[in-house]
């Protein structure tokens, strides 16, 4: 049979077509298998690291013993910031959320300083056994969204501890978010003043002063990266801000007393 | 085998795709600002090039003139995305760092400019080395440009600290430049430049 | 309105799509030796970005996302592992029609064009834009915009390097570096002066 003849050319499209399909779709299958838990463990090694797990991580503690011991997840209702049972905590994906209209709305413009656009309902939040809140957030960054926790102590307003396990900012540059020594910086800054507003900024890099009265709300920027750094505070002043955790902190912390 | 030993070796220097042919360098420069993914760039890269043209090859001649181009189009992107859903699964903070690079190795020119030129018309197991070869010359710029961009940018190599930077409390000043775009640039056309006086043979 | 000008001026000048994310450059090192046809290769790659992008977009949306095939009873259903094969056939298939539309009803245009149009079909930059548009999850009009945003930038970049590189033959080069070398050099350095506008804001 030529090799130009139409049948051959059909012959020949569709064997391809057939041996392709099949290698593409094991090597789905075997993708699919693994997605869930790369995912989970990506999350909680986050959360773990930003409830101050990161020297049991480095060690290289088992995570998923460590998760389940220390941490217990709940759903939040950002709308009156109590803790809420409308959907099933362990299969509700905050994430895939956002993209639910029945499961998320949209934020006006005017209030949406984490550039974000719309935000679910309910919030996944992980509670320590000190009573620490391990608390998502998320915004754009300078190249693309950043996904993070933060770690706000049981007084409701000091840092305990804060991570972006997602973001694209520029390496060397505003990637050093990642820095464990800026990080460092962070850990018991006060987030809140008294009345439950955000008191926490980022300053310009190397225009922080250890002595100023507002030292301990401030914090210094990164080297070169003042893009990323107002992005930072844009998704901060959101997130505690009344559409985001101001209301849920402002509950617990009058349960408390 | 002497033949399958040249298609191997030759293009690591002597005509080497990057520096001479100044094929693919499109989608992997962005990959270099790290030793760890401008590496796991070049095994995909190189297990890309090498089993195309092997089964490019095997089939040559049963495929169709017409239909020349869209066979190996599709022969190499079932190839991307089996190297793209593995290291997803296997190594997802890598694939996460690689983002859309790695489906980009589908529209890389040496791919497509091997199977085209060589395993159109050489058996399999020859053309399978061209494309290991190819691959590792390719492999070879990147690794250097990495291996630069890494060692002056962030003081690291492979993520070891090797000169400690000031923002970790060191005395190493890092070179931001190095960790941005148009050092790759420079690099290359520098690489090309120490080549070329090397081999006086390949210049313009 | 402000939003759809940001994605413009983002593709255009930060996010340069060949000076920042290092795509299309064999096509970009290849064909920037003169300016005349460095411009007919930007109208080319703007062609072919405004049509390919927004219609992967529709692909992605309506097919291959997550849930998108609920309307067919598979809502559980996530075909985006096959996005790399189809965003590279509709490319190569929108490439081949536009070649055709043109030598049918424009054939000046498609003299001048000719050659480019099979060679836009395996650059980077055409792929690369639509893997980016699935990834900053743009929806049509947005992908639309970002699509002619891309090709604008890659134009605005080619045809400077053409110019540069039309003046550098007057220039005594060392041998070595005669050629590609130097072109990856001054590649370098407008890749640099483009991330003076990466401090621009809106």
């Amino acid at each position: 049979m030529s090799n130009d003849s139409t049948l051959k050319t059909f012959l020949v499209a569709f064997l391809l077509c057939i041996v392709c399909s099949v290698l593409v779709c094991m090597a789905a299958i075997v993708r699919i298998d693994r997605e869930g838990y790369n995912k989970q463990l990506e999350i909680r090694k986050t959360v773990l690291a930003a409830a101050g797990f990161q020297q049991q991580i480095d060690d290289g503690d088992d995570i998923d013993e460590l998760f389940t011991n220390n941490v217990e997840l709940k759903l939040v209702d950002l709308a009156n910031g109590d803790y809420t049972t409308a959907v099933d905590a362990a299969t509700y994906d905050q994430k895939e959320a956002v993209n639910n209209p029945a499961l998320s709305e949209a934020i006006p413009a005017d209030l949406d300083v984490a550039g974000i656009g719309t935000r679910a309902k309910y919030a996944a939040i992980y509670v320590t056994k000190d009573g620490d809140f391990i608390l998502p957030i998320r915004g754009a960054g300078m190249w693309g969204p950043m996904y993070g926790y933060i770690s706000v102590g049981s007084d409701c307003k000091t840092v305990k501890g804060f991570t972006f396990y997602q973001h694209a900012e520029t390496p060397g540059l505003g990637a050093e978010v990642d820095n464990p020594r800026w990080k460092a910086q962070w850990t018991g800054k006060e987030l809140l003043n008294d009345s439950g507003d955000l008191a926490l900024k980022i300053v310009k890099n190397g225009s922080f002063d250890p002595n100023a009265a507002d030292a301990n709300n401030t914090i210094d920027g990164l080297a070169g990266a003042t893009v990323t750094g107002n992005k930072v505070q844009g998704i901060i002043s959101y997130w505690f801000g009344e559409h985001g955790f101001k209301k849920f902190l402002a509950n617990q912390k009058a349960k408390r007393g | 085998m002497a033949k399958a030993k040249d298609a191997l070796l030759d293009p690591l220097f002597n005509n080497n795709p990057i520096a001479l042919q100044i094929l693919g360098i499109c989608s992997a420069l962005a990959v270099t600002n790290k030793l760890s993914t401008a590496l796991t760039m070049t095994i995909a890269v190189t297990l890309v090039t090498g089993f195309s043209n092997a089964s490019i090859s095997a089939i040559r001649n049963h495929i169709p003139n017409s239909i020349r181009i869209i066979v190996q189009m599709t022969v190499i992107a079932t190839l991307v995305i089996i190297i793209d859903q593995m290291l997803k699964a296997y190594a997802y903070e890598m694939s996460k760092a690689l983002s859309v690079y790695v489906g980009l190795i589908i529209t890389n020119c040496i791919v497509m400019g091997r199977a085209e030129a060589y395993a159109m018309k050489n058996p399999v197991y020859e053309s399978f080395m061209d494309g290991i070869g190819n691959g590792l010359g390719y492999g070879i710029i990147l690794l250097a440009v990495g291996f630069v961009r890494e060692l002056f940018g962030s003081g690291k190599i492979f993520g070891l600290t090797i000169l400690n930077p000031v923002n970790n409390g060191g005395w190493y000043q890092t070179n931001g430049l190095m960790l941005l775009a148009p050092s790759a640039f420079f690099l290359i056309g520098f690489i090309i430049w120490g080549l070329r006086t090397w081999k006086p043979e390949l210049q313009e | 309105m402000a939003h759809y000008f940001t994605i413009f001026f983002n593709s255009v000048f930060i996010d340069n799509i060949a000076l920042t994310f290092f795509l299309g450059m064999c096509t970009f090192i290849a064909v920037s030796k003169k300016v005349d046809t460095a411009i007919m290769l930007s109208a080319a790659v703007i062609a072919v970005e405004f049509i390919t992008v927004p219609v992967n977009n529709l692909l992605y949306t309506f097919l291959l996302k997550k849930g998108a095939l609920a309307w067919a009873g598979f809502p559980e259903l996530d075909l985006s592992f096959l996005g790399l094969i189809c965003y590279i056939a509709v490319i190569a298939a929108i490439v081949q029609i536009l070649e055709m539309a043109l030598d049918k009803y424009l054939p000046a245009l498609y003299n001048a064009l000719g050659i480019f149009l099979p060679l836009i079909t395996v650059n980077c930059a055409i792929l690369g834009a639509s893997l980016f548009m699935v990834e900053r999850d743009y929806n049509v009009m947005e992908s639309t915009v970002y699509g002619v945003g891309v090709g604008v930038g890659f134009g605005l970049a080619i045809c400077l390097l053409a110019g540069i590189r039309e003046k550098l033959s007057y220039s005594d080069v060392p041998k070595g570096i005669r050629g590609v070398g130097i072109t990856f050099i001054i590649v370098g350095l407008m890749a640099m002066s483009f991330k003076a506008f990466s401090g621009l804001q809106f």
